[in-house]
């Protein structure tokens, strides 16, 4: 199915806290909150960082690297703007484990995604706000 | 209660009809399951002093509304219980605190849930809020995601790869619903199917299959709760509150919490079993949460009726949990069969089966039943048993 161009993507609503995320992103980089104390990555963006409790949090730029920890093809149309079938990924970031993000996996076929293949985040600009999206990581492309 | 407090029965419970299509009155369905449940148990509504439910935003009335259709002169203590609680069961976990403190004597407990407030796969709601969920949202709704269905199939998928499950794993739990629904008048899908309409319902997030999810329907379910001490003098057989828990697990949120494929299911059963008077081997009878195949799965092995990773070959193709199995599952046809009554529809079929009036689908003996909701961030679970 076609997607409905009158009906937009929901849109990012960026909060206090996040607004950091979507800010790199329109720079085209991947950054995630880090706590300055305990040096561990929180994802989604937090107030105080949850392992250690610390107020010191700033964001940290990623490497983009990752592998894919579980994906599924969606088929059923929740929302007129997405085109059916279109994937939904969680990616483990490389610099973490656990540390994991949703994406849409581009620039492959559907039937290509492997749970543990290696990703790497490229940037979808959009109206008005940049997604982080992933895509298979060179190395994988190449062979 | 062992963990504290007065010894606690569920002695009544009620129901409404239950439909699909049309848009009956959540205020009628709820009145009736109450009315139900409070003549079930031999009581009036002004023996009520405790009301407990639990809804999605105003999905549903709250129990100012139900205290003055109940003509109820004052509530010693009630909750209109939100979202983040482990489904209809947190009303009854709810009502079973508030009993065993002595905050109340006898407490109605009631989910009412109607087919357009039911997860019917379209996206709703969203934006900006101060509820974990929707503090996410920001993160997952632009890339199409939209709870919970997607997030299900993410499970699904993972478990298949990391525990070696297969599809036909979760087809299993499928069969088994319409096929203890096929005994329960009050089920509404009730034709039994085969492993081939399993695998042939509509994908919608693959793996994820239409028959891996809950059927939306309208109707409401309730339940009385009173001390020990008082079920003595009422008509039922009492149903004993052995134990109950609640779990979140770290990191309280479906996609980034811990444990993906388990959610809390696994702290959940733990605390309820070290608070329990019975094991595992002690259960006759379960009710395990069905919104989506995997949830029931997740529970059968974090509740250690099997390994983890084991519960394919545990079901042993369905005989376990049908019909004359030794793990009697959802004898009422679970959401998938019975409608999406939102959770407490499990507490009161395993009271019915306690109380030994399930007809039909009865398990011969049954004394010990575990019911459990909810999974990611928000599960809860209790024991029953005779006395
Ligand atoms: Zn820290």
């Amino acid at each position: 199915m076609e997607p409905t161009a009158a009906i937009p993507k929901p849109a990012p609503s960026p909060t206090e806290h996040s607004q950091f995320f979507w800010d790199a992103a329109r720079e085209h980089k991947l950054m995630i909150q880090r706590c300055d104390d305990c040096q561990r990555y929180i994802h989604w963006p937090q107030l105080l960082c949850p392992f250690c409790q610390s107020e010191r949090l700033s964001p940290a730029e990623m490497s983009g690297k990752g592998s894919v920890y579980s994906f599924c093809i969606v088929n059923h149309v929740f929302h007129p703007a997405f085109a059916v079938p279109y994937s939904l990924v969680l990616v483990e970031l490389d610099e973490q484990p656990g540390l994991r993000m949703l994406t849409n996996i581009v620039d492959c076929p559907n039937d290509a995604i492997r749970i543990g293949m290696a990703v790497e985040v490229t940037f979808e600009d959009g109206d008005g706000y940049t997604l982080p999206q992933f895509r298979p990581a060179a190395a994988e492309v190449q062979g | 209660m062992k963990g504290g407090g007065r010894d606690v029965a569920v002695v009544g419970v009620g129901y409404s009809p239950v439909s699909r299509g049309g848009d009956p009155a959540v205020e009628r369905l709820t009145t009736t399951a109450c009315r139900n449940a409070i003549d079930d148990a031999g009581l009036k509504s002004a023996d009520i002093d405790g009301i407990f439910d639990y809804a999605f935003g105003f999905d549903s009335p709250d129990t100012h509304y139900m205290q003055q259709v109940l003509g109820i002169a004052d509530l010693a203590a009630y909750a209109d219980i939100a979202p983040t609680g482990p489904s209809g069961l947190a009303g009854a976990l709810a009502g079973i605190m508030a009993v065993a403190s002595g905050a109340c004597e006898t407490a109605l407990v009631y989910r009412a849930i109607t087919q357009s407030a039911g997860n019917t796969g379209t996206a709703r709601g969203g934006g900006a809020n101060l509820s974990a969920m929707g503090a996410s949202m920001q993160f997952t709704m632009p890339y199409g995601h939209f709870p919970i269905i997607p997030t299900i199939g993410l499970m699904m998928r993972r478990r298949i790869e990391e525990l070696g499950g297969s599809i036909e794993d979760y087809g299993y739990i499928s069969l088994n619903a319409r096929r203890w629904a096929s005994m329960n008048e009050r089920a509404v899908l009730r034709e039994p199917i085969v492993m081939e309409d399993y695998l042939n319902s509509r994908i919608l997030a693959d793996p994820l299959r239409l028959f891996d999810c809950d059927y939306p329907v309208s109707g409401a379910n309730a339940v009385i709760i009173t001390s020990v001490e008082r079920a003595r003098d009422l008509p039922q057989k009492p149903v004993i509150v052995d134990a109950m828990a609640y779990g979140t697990g770290p990191a309280a949120d479906w996609l980034q919490t811990e444990d993906f494929l388990f959610g809390s299911t696994r702290r959940c059963a733990d605390r309820l079993w070290s608070r329990a008077s019975v094991t595992a081997k002690d259960v006759d009878v379960v009710a395990l949460y069905d919104g989506f195949t995997h949830i029931t799965i997740s529970w059968i092995e974090a509740l250690g009726f099997c390994g983890i990773g084991e519960a394919g070959d545990f079901l042993d193709k369905g005989r376990r949990i049908g019909p004359g199995g030794e793990l009697p599952l959802n004898t009422h046809g679970g959401q998938l069969a019975a409608g999406r009554l939102h959770g407490l529809g499990h507490l009161v079929e395993a009271v019915a089966q306690l109380r030994g009036e399930c007809g039909e689908r009865q398990v011969p003996n049954a004394r010990v039943a575990v019911v459990t909701n909810g999974h990611g961030p928000q599960t809860g679970a209790i024991v029953l048993r005779t006395q």
